[in-house]
């Protein structure tokens, strides 16, 4: 059985040398060819928000076993530290708070689910914020840090950290991987791609002249997207995405980095600040100018051509998901690595694992904009105003008539976040689980007064987020 | 805070019409889940309508369910003369001869980040493993084989750690022990026959009438009332989803006999020229049934086919049963959720029924209506759940029927070459050429269960992941010989099944 040996990528940025050195890492050990194509301008192959970004729970693992590294080797090279969550400003209305955070949050009682208890106990008179019972808010309020433990009798394995790094020392840390792996990177940059009379790519065209030919094309060239077939479609999600502009601006590090996101709602669009552990990122969306789209690629495998990042999906930043889908994609590539030309089972299957999981993680982002309490502005007002799609409005009524979360295959995010979503942005069940009504309110004020006291206790014996971040990476915090 | 609690009431009344095993498992959890809310369970039976009551292979889930009743292993065996299960063995299926076992285990582990089966394919194509080598690599198979049973480990560093178990259980017991529980718990049983279901204006239930005359009002009607389906077909007209075209058995016979040994720690489903057989190994006797498509067999021939390679005579008349399977089209409608076989009927092949009906309470317990008046959405997402999970349950049965090399009969002819569903063509075109499992949220049986049946009725991938090369061929091997012996030596270092069931018996009477 002969893989297909030869795989050439358009984009010699983030993306390209990430999965380069992925597929070069898995496949080219026998003898095939890993070969990227550079594009001039700006590196926006994941996306064009900027340096910086930032990684769900499980990503900065997920990314080092792509690329045959530590954890810590990624913090390290993306300048990055952990990510507890992200705290959202002013979305519920000017001047509010809330955090959303990664992990767990709370704990069940005799089988009811804790945001029913948190219900209860507020319908009994007590004023409670469901996020308090998250040891991550409560470590990222006081900056403090510490990685889960694997004993799911610790309290410390609530915990789901995800990071943030910067992009371009993550493409220098992949393209050092990529060479050492045996990927090589073509001499002069992509002039045009070359294709058949049906559409099909058959060789990239340098600058130079030459072709290079090959048995898999990957699209790694953002949301330019040049190696798309021009039937292959793009799903315009400007419906239910309202931002379609954005603006990129450094800012210095005022202290250690926060274990945290910054997301600023204002009037007209939003704000994200991304810290590093040497300065900072910030990115400001809004609406107008149509610089980008969000939406996702009909196929992300067309015949022989696999899309990945900004030419596959592009998603307004608020979710933070952009890194951890394409984590997912590639890890769906190399287990349906091809093994014969053209789209066999494996394409289609991919595709539909692909964009099941790209539609699922949209929902959640929708939800962040419709579940916003800025009343009387016209960019909050009309986000707050639209139609849902399917799923995510069955999703949504169910929530609201009796706070269940149905989960579809391919989801990202868990019960506990949309729940903290909805149930941070003021959005309440109707009705409550009725096994709750077999606990008296006694007994769950008792149960939530001492899970705070774990919490908290738990909290204060974490270190600094500086400190553990310089225990892991070495050197000074 | 204030002193007195105010409990919060919901008052709702429900009534489970059938005291089959979907009846008491529906009483039991209900009335353990529900305690001190202010739910009242009636349940009704009939005596003299009876009970199917054959069901009695089950899978690992129903532990969870026993468990989060409260029942001791050893006493709930004991009282039901249980048996541990650790997995299927398929005979004859892929080819007359042939015997795989479904173990509720994985095989090997992944090696270079390549899923054991790739690199096992390999080896299998170049001769290096046997067609039946899949079994060595099995800690549950190897124990079954011995006839040798172990709990599994609860330290996840353990080797013992990586398997199942479930159990096979006289169902009649069952129902009795879930019913002692549940009317300790509050639940009224009725007596009697339903002559008469009355529906208010909206098209709810409102009542049900026996024959003694009495009529019983409630808010949600769970109906259990076994193939008849008496209020969510009867009364309700909800319609069924007939798939006989995939799954074409619709008869049964059913026979008990004594064991021939000790019990063993396994079901055995072989396949027959018109279907298959079952023996279900209990700690009193054995289950023993042949389910067979009408079409190709007549009921006479049928258990006459049973009766004649029973271990031992039979030691009740043999019972007829006919079936349809399929689903029916909403399971919820209105006030009546339908679980067991009103729901649905797959058969018993892969011992799903009884998993089902513990599914349809989980969920019904999920999105138990707050009050009487019921919101459609609970029924919406009941029903999309289990519409979902039946579709994934009849796909996998269908795999063993068209996963087969069998042409020896008329009935083998046609299951070899029927047509199945688009879902499950894909998933095992996606197999053949490649050797991947198709993954999902909602479904029962995971990637080890798939390819199981794939390997064992011999569907060996054309191509594998290409990253298994990347692992010399004796690397390969090495791995495979000591996987097998940790599986040998583990296997072995567990006590004979009938030892543990008797130190079981011991430490519930004493
Ligand atoms: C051949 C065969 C083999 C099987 N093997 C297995 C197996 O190995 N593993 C497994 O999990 N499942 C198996 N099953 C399925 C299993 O038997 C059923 O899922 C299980 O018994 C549940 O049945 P039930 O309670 O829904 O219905 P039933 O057992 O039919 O009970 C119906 C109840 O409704 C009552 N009732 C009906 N009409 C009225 C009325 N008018 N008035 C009052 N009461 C009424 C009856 O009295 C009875 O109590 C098998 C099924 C068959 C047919």
């Amino acid at each position: 059985m002969k893989p297909l040996h030869d795989i050439t990528v358009a984009g010699a940025g983030f993306v390209g040398w990430l999965a380069a050195a992925a597929l070069a890492r898995n496949h080219a050990g026998r003898g095939g060819s890993v070969t990227l194509v550079p594009l001039p301008g700006l590196d926006d192959s994941l996306d064009p928000f900027g340096p910086a970004t930032a990684l769900l729970p499980g990503g900065v693992e997920g990314l080092a076993a792509l690329l045959g590294v530590t954890p810590a080797d990624i913090l390290r090279a993306g300048d990055g530290g952990f990510s507890l969550g992200t705290a959202f400003q002013g979305w519920e209305g000017p001047g509010s708070v809330s955090f959303l955070p990664f992990g767990q949050t709370g704990a069940d009682l005799k089988g009811v689910a804790f945001h029913h208890l948190v219900w209860r106990a507020r319908a009994a008179g007590a004023s409670i914020r469901m996020t308090d019972y998250s040891l991550s808010t409560l470590a990222a309020q006081a900056e403090r840090f510490a990685l889960p433990s694997p004993d799911p009798r610790s309290v410390l394995s609530t915990l789901a950290p995800g990071g943030f790094a910067d992009l371009r020392g993550l493409t220098a840390l992949a393209q050092r991987q990529a060479l050492a792996a045996g990927a090589r990177l073509a001499t002069a940059p992509l002039s045009h791609v070359r294709r058949d009379a049906a559409g099909r790519v058959t060789a990239l065209v340098l600058a130079d002249d030459t072709d290079i030919p090959a048995d898999l094309f990957i699209d790694a060239t953002g949301a330019r997207a040049l190696l798309a077939a021009p039937g292959n479609g793009w799903h315009d999600w400007r419906c239910w995405l309202p931002c379609d502009q954005y603006a990129v601006e450094p800012a210095t590090a005022d202290g250690p980095p926060p274990p945290y996101a910054l997301h600023s709602a204002d009037a007209t669009g939003w704000t994200r600040r991304i810290p590093l552990r040497t300065g900072a990122w910030v990115t400001r969306l809004g609406r107008g100018a149509g610089r980008f789209t969000s939406g996702r690629r009909d196929l992300a495998w067309d015949a022989n051509t696999v899309l990945l990042g900004a030419s596959a999906c592009l998603l307004d930043p608020v979710g933070g998901v952009a890194l951890s889908l394409l984590i997912t994609t590639i890890r769906h590539l190399l287990s349906h690595y091809p093994v014969t030309p053209g789209s066999g089972p494996e394409a289609a299957s991919f595709n539909s694992q692909v964009a099941v999981a790209m539609d699922r993680a949209r929902d959640f982002l929708i939800l962040r904009f419709k579940a916003n309490g800025r009343t009387g502005e016209a960019f909050w007002d009309a986000a707050r105003a639209m139609d849902l799609p399917d799923p995510l409005a069955h999703k949504m009524a169910l929530y609201e008539s009796r706070g269940r979360i149905p989960l579809y295959d391919g989801e990202l995010f868990d019960r506990p976040d949309w729940i903290n979503l909805l149930d941070g942005a003021g959005i309440r069940a109707r009705r409550c689980d009725v096994q709750a009504n077999g606990l008296n309110d006694g007994e769950i004020m008792a149960h939530l007064e001492r899970l705070r006291g774990v919490l908290l206790r738990a909290a204060g014996e974490l270190p600094p987020h500086a400190q553990a971040l310089a225990q892991l990476l070495g050197g000074t915090p | 805070m204030k002193n007195h609690h105010i409990k919060k009431q919901s008052n709702v009344r429900v009534l489970i019409l059938g005291g089959g095993t979907a009846g008491w498992m529906a009483a039991a959890a209900l009335s353990a889940k529900l305690a001190g809310t202010g739910v009242s369970i009636r349940l009704v039976e009939s005596a003299e309508i009876g009970t199917v009551g054959v069901g009695e292979a089950t899978v690992p889930h129903i532990r969870h369910f026993n468990a989060s009743l409260g029942f001791d292993e050893a006493d709930f065996m004991s009282r039901t003369e249980a048996t541990f299960k650790l997995g299927i063995e398929f005979r004859d299926w892929g080819r007359k001869g042939d015997a795989y076992i479904h173990p509720f285990a994985a095989f090997g582990r992944e090696i270079g980040g390549v899923p054991f089966h790739h690199h096992w394919t390999r080896a299998r194509r170049a001769g290096r493993v046997p067609a039946d080598g899949l079994d060595a690599v099995s800690l549950p198979i190897q124990a079954a084989r011995m006839g040798r049973f172990g709990h599994p480990s609860p330290d996840p560093s353990s080797f013992f750690s990586t398997f199942s178990y479930a159990y096979q259980f006289d169902a009649g017991l069952y129902a009795g022990y879930l019913r002692a529980y549940a009317e300790a718990r509050g639940v009224v049983r009725t007596e009697g026959k339903v002559q008469d279901v009355s529906l208010r204006a909206d098209g709810h239930v409102e009542a049900v009438t026996l024959e003694s005359g009495e009529r019983l009002v409630a808010d949600l009607f769970v109906d259990c009332s076994g193939f008849r389906g008496l209020l969510i077909e009867g009364a309700l007209k909800t319609g069924y989803e007939d798939w006989t075209r995939y799954l074409p058995c619709d008869r049964a016979v059913a026979v008990p006999c004594a064991n021939d040994g000790p019990p063993a720690p396994y079901t055995r489903a072989t396949a027959r020229d018109a279907g298959w057989m079952w023996r279900i190994p209990l700690q009193h006797r054995a289950g023993n049934g042949h389910v067979y498509c009408s079409g190709f067999m007549d009921d006479d021939a049928a258990e006459q086919a049973l009766l004649a390679q029973l271990d031992h005579p039979p030691q009740a008349a043999p019972r007829r049963l006919r079936f349809t399977t399929g689903k029916r089209r909403r399971q919820w409608v209105g006030n009546v959720v339908a679980i067991g076989l009103s729901a649905g009927f797959l058969e018993p092949l892969e011992s799903t029924s009884i998993h089902l009906i513990q599914l349809g309470i989980g969920r019904l317990l999920d999105l138990f209506p707050t009050s009487a008046d019921m919101d459609p959405l609970d029924a919406a997402e009941f029903n999309r759940l289990m519409d979902l999970e039946y579709e994934r349950v009849r796909d996998f049965i269908i795999l063993h029927y068209v996963a087969t090399q069998r042409d020896d009969t008329p009935f083998w002819n046609h299951c070899r070459t029927m047509a199945i569903p688009d879902s499950l063509a894909t998933k095992m075109e996606l197999f053949k050429q490649r050797g991947i499992v198709t993954l999902y949220r909602d479904g029962m049986f995971l990637e080890p269960s798939w390819i199981a049946v794939y390997l064992g009725q011999n569907i060996l991938p054309t191509h594998v992941d290409p990253r298994a090369a990347l692992v010399s061929d004796a690397e390969i091997d090495r791995l495979i010989a000591m996987e097998a012996e940790h599986c040998r030596r583990a296997a072995s270092s567990m006590p004979a099944h009938g030892e543990i069931l008797s130190r079981y018996k011991v430490q519930v009477t004493a």
